[in-house]
């Protein structure tokens, strides 16, 4: 290895382990679970001491008081809040913050801010009222995750991104099965400052997610394997049974996939030049991871037998979470039909990979 | 037949940066290479792989694993990892290499100077092809329980039983094997391993027609077969051991996605043919397939990183196999569909891909080499600890 790359590997395992401040002690699920089904379904301690970490500003620069890590460093914890549940919206604010415009961005860095992005199709024209300063936006949006606890958004709308103020605009809250909230946001003319493009966020966001779903991923499989070496039926452990071991060794297969995938894909992401190589490599990351966490969690499911579908297992939690953020930014068919488009545009392996 | 060592020019290939040993292996190759050879589907047997190993041979490049001092190119491991990428990339067919691969390092390791002496030349120059003779009919996953014996009296072993699945064992003229030498000691223990000439009084080689029919296994025989006392390689009952010790380095390139490669792209030729390229159903299916691989591609060159910067591989390499195995199976069982009745010929009527070949040839994948099965319970116990 190269010093550079020993120098991000030690970044990488440092960020992983300054995580356990937000993620408690492994397997500690207090937190997460008190707060379900709660409003706004985030600490805002908490967030507060993610601001203090220098998490919010993870990929902005240090010139622009971030601490100037790299994707990398950003997918390590994403996984690590993936395997600890974590319920704030850190993976959707870190990913547009250095995008922002630099009075919104130091808020945001100090955590009073909270931007959140709604990627969702606007519903209504979505086009702005005027060019500028006094430009309005009319319209909604629907199953906006973490509304409840942003004090501003950056919407889509066909001229461009622009940011809304969250106290002009109507929330509905709906409750999620991993006990969080999706909201109906609506604006009535409300004032829409334009921004610049925000299309790269999303990506990372994207990228990120698939961190965040193979951290929880991974950690039901252990918690999974832990149980079946303990649960005894038939005078024996199930884990002893062939059947058990051998479809253990699939799940087991379908993460280390998916581990190797995000590491590839996200050196991809960070070194290709290629607008649309670097989105591919999203897609073929949160494609693997999301159909990876929905077999790691219906298998968990099944080898934990009743117990899983109680509400009182940790095992559910995951499950929980899993089936909620599988398809947020798009479902693993909508990533391998946009890889398929984009690699026909794409010169997409270098040629030294294909026999 | 010359029986020389000829050292090649003495080079240290490991003095070179990877990149100009990769260029320089590429271009020999590219320019040495028999081009009706590339990308053969099927194993080829010693005479159509010859010539292969002849040109390997004379340019010393035909043990990259050995050390130099035995003739070898002595690569360290990121330069096997590039010598065998390169000639994988450019689809050069693996000759007859049970000596080279398998045979000339348990030697170095554990043979005596003298079976060193006689033995590692004529691997060289191809004088001795040599075959494995591990399998047995009732010893297949469950390799240990095999019932191969050898007996000894006074200054020979006698041995007697049965040998199966030897991959090309009708090219051979030797075959190394495991034989039961202590019936009273644990399966594991009780077991040696011997070298013996294929022309021995005794010994008979039965070729296997597989579904291609084609003789690509044998079944050996050893009826009161007589072996002088150094046919014996290491201690007496450590042939497990031994063998076992082996199984390293190689394991990997098993899970090379080298052959879903090939296979993804006739499934593309089949689809135009067929004109089903474009048709979105099938994309969606193809798609899976491609990313599969690329998937795939990431995971191999995960190990390939470990292999490179001198890490062990470990049992969870078992899951490359798994994979890349099973995943081949599946892109060819799509162009098998997509054939439709033609999926029944033999030889295709109106293709350049001969599908059911395809079909057939990834059959054995999940077998050979250790089923699927038995690479599942390697993990499980060795990896997750079940």
């Amino acid at each position: 290895m190269t010093d550079n790359a020993d120098e991000r590997a030690q970044n990488i395992r440092m960020i992983r382990d300054s995580a356990a401040a937000i993620t408690g002690s492994p397997g500690d699920l207090q937190r997460i679970r008190a707060l379900r089904f709660t409003k706004p379904g985030t600490d805002d301690a908490t967030w507060q001491k993610m601001a203090d970490l220098g998490w919010i500003g993870i990929l902005v620069d240090e010139s622009s008081d971030g601490i100037g890590l790299g994707m990398s460093e950003f997918l390590g914890l994403a996984e690590e809040l993936g395997r600890a549940l974590v319920p704030e919206p850190l993976i959707a604010v870190a990913s547009i913050a250095p995008d922002l415009p630099a009075d919104l961005l130091a808020d945001t860095l100090t955590g009073a801010l909270v931007v959140m992005p709604i990627w969702q199709e606007l519903v209504g024209d979505a086009s702005l009222s005027a060019v500028g300063e006094n430009a309005t936006l009319t319209g909604s949006a629907e199953r906006v995750p973490s509304a409840l606890c942003a004090h501003g958004f950056v919407v889509q709308t066909n001229d461009g991104s622009a940011y809304i103020a969250a106290k002009d605009c109507t929330i509905e809250p709906s409750d999620t099965l991993d006990g969080g909230t999706y909201s109906k946001v609506t604006f009535n003319a409300v004032h829409a400052r334009p921004l610049g493009d925000l299309s790269m966020a999303r990506e990372r966001a994207t990228l990120a997610t698939a961190a965040y779903l193979l951290g929880a991923a991974d950690r039901a499989f252990e918690l999974t394997l832990d149980y079946v070496k303990m649960r005894h039926q038939f005078g024996r452990a199930i884990g002893s049974f062939q059947v058990i071991q051998h479809r253990a060794v699939d799940m087991k297969l379908q993460l280390e996939i998916t581990r190797a995938v995000l590491a590839d894909c996200v050196a991809k992401f960070e070194t290709e030049e290629s607008l649309d190589a670097r989105r591919m490599s999203v897609s073929r990351a949160k494609a693997r991871a999301s159909d990876t966490a929905m077999l790691i969690s219906r298998h968990s499911t099944q080898m934990h037998g009743a117990v899983a579908i109680t509400d009182e297992h940790d095992i559910g939690l995951y499950t929980r979470k899993i089936a909620t953020l599988f398809n947020q930014y798009g479902t693993a068919s909508t990533h391998r039909r946009r890889y398929d488009a984009l690699s026909r545009t794409v010169a997409t392996m270098p040629s030294d990979q294909v026999a | 037949m010359n029986t020389t060592i000829t050292p090649h020019s003495g080079r240290d290939y490991n003095e070179m940066t990877d990149a100009a040993f990769r260029a320089e292996v590429r271009d020999w190759v590219q320019k040495n290479y028999p081009e009706e050879l590339r990308f053969p589907l099927n194993r080829l047997h010693h005479k159509d792989s010859k010539v292969w190993y002849d040109l390997l041979s004379e340019k010393g490049w035909l043990a990259p694993n050995w050390p130099r001092e035995h003739g070898g190119m002595g690569l360290g491991p990121a330069k096997r990892v590039i010598y065998i990428e390169e000639l994988e990339r450019h689809g050069c067919t693996r000759v007859n290499d049970q000596g080279v691969i398998m045979l000339g390092p348990l030697l170095i390791d554990y043979g005596t100077q003298a079976q060193r002496d006689y033995f590692l030349p004529k691997i060289h120059t191809g004088e001795h092809i040599w075959a494995q003779g591990y399998s047995e009919p009732n010893a297949g996953s469950d390799l240990a329980s095999l019932r191969t014996e050898a007996v000894r009296d006074g200054d020979e072993w006698v041995i007697n039983g049965q040998k199966i699945w030897t991959s090309l064992g009708n090219d051979a003229n030797w075959i190394y094997l495991l034989a039961r030498t202590d019936k009273s000691a644990k399966n594991q223990e009780g077991i040696s391993f011997f070298l013996v000439p294929t022309d021995t009084p005794g010994v008979e080689v039965r070729p296997i027609l597989t579904l291609t029919r084609t003789d690509d296994f044998c079944e050996v025989f050893f009826d009161d077969v007589r072996v002088p006392l150094d046919a014996l390689v290491g201690e007496l009952n450590s042939g497990w051991t031994i063998a076992k010790a082996l199984l390293g380095f190689e394991r990997i390139f098993v899970g090379s996605p080298a052959q879903s490669s090939l296979a993804l792209s006739r499934l593309e030729d089949v689809a135009r043919e067929t004109g089903s390229w474009e048709d979105t159903a099938f994309r969606d299916r193809y798609v899976l397939l491609a990313l599969e691989l690329a998937d795939h591609v990431s995971l191999y060159e995960s190990f390939v990183d470990k292999l490179k910067s001198g890490e062990k591989i470990g049992p969870d390499v078992s899951l490359l196999k798994i994979n890349q195995t099973e995943l081949y199976q599946r892109i060819a069982m799509e162009a098998m569909e997509l054939v439709g009745d033609s999926a029944g010929y033999v030889a295709p009527q109106d293709s350049e891909v001969n599908t059911s070949a395809l079909w057939v040839h990834t059959l054995q994948t999940t077998i050979y080499g250790g089923t699927s099965e038995v690479q599942r319970g390697i993990v499980a116990k060795n990896v997750l600890g079940l």
